[in-house]
């Protein structure tokens, strides 16, 4: 029950940040999506990459969201040069609809008597990700290191001037 | 039907969706910022996949590895395009695909 409301509220979000206008609105709903994900991981067991995924895909990635389109300036998707007003009423929609879902998960929670997500021997159980990630790969860790310093000098491109500014 | 299709259903019917989703914000929209978004989206979907093949065959800890690999590569990938967006926007003032193709 928990899976299929998390699975829902992942697919909703996704849809709201495809269709939305507003590029803000997007990548909030973008950072829902990455929540609703991260708590789907944790439902099938899979504790290390469900923490990964909320600090990196919920945290970080929202925040170059936000900050590129601030940088940038466009905020609003453009069509056929007109610029697209923000329309009230998804955004109302999908409010009420996840409170719903909220409510509904907490009633089932309550009516069941138990708490969301696997039990603590399910946790306990969960294999550990530090063998096979860092152990039986030596060069691991030099990919992981070059795919971090890329973003390095992405982050510094992104600050720095990079050619000339309008 | 036989096979991971069979014991995920509701699982594949999400990556499905997020696939179908990604792809279409990437391939119906012109401004850079959302066709990112399209590709962090089919991410999505892909750390999914991976995650259920992983529970389907009893090797949860090498899709969790792939996993947070490929979360981090998301990352990376999501900095590098910010930084090439708010490039081209400081060069050409706008994040249009369209009128980037013209100008170039």
């Amino acid at each position: 029950m928990e899976k299929i409301i998390a699975l829902s509220v992942l697919i909703t979000a996704a849809a709201f940040a495809v269709f939305s206008a507003d590029l803000l609105v997007s990548a909030l709903f973008l950072a829902l999506s990455s929540v609703a994900a991260s708590v789907v991981y944790y439902l099938l067991g899979a504790v290390q990459a469900s923490i990964v995924e909320l600090s990196v895909g919920a945290g970080l990635i929202s925040i170059l969201f936000i900050m590129s389109i601030t940088l940038s300036g466009s905020r609003f998707v453009k069509t056929q040069g007109t610029r697209t007003p923000v329309r009230a009423a998804p955004t109302k929609l999908a409010g009420f609809w996840l409170a719903v879902t909220v409510l509904v998960a907490l009633t089932y929670s309550i009516v069941s008597s138990r708490a969301f997500g696997p039990s603590a021997a399910a946790i306990t159980a969960s294999p550990d990700v530090s063998p096979v990630l860092w152990g039986n790969e030596t060069g691991y860790i030099y990919y992981i290191m070059f795919v971090i310093l890329s973003s390095g000098i992405g982050l510094a491109t992104l600050f720095g001037k990079g050619g000339s500014t309008r | 039907m036989s096979g991971i299709l069979q014991v995920w259903v509701i699982e594949a019917f999400t990556v499905a969706c997020l696939l179908a989703l990604g792809l279409f914000c990437v391939a119906g929209n012109r401004n850079m910022i959302k066709i990112l978004i399209g590709i962090n989206l089919m991410a999505h979907a892909v750390s999914l996949a991976f995650l259920v093949a992983g529970l389907h065959n009893s090797a949860l800890a090498t899709a969790q590895s792939l996993m947070v690999a490929m979360i981090t590569v998301d990352a990376a990938v999501t900095a590098m395009g910010m930084a090439l967006i708010v490039n081209a926007y400081r060069q050409f003032g706008s994040v249009d695909t369209d009128k980037l193709a013209r100008r170039g």
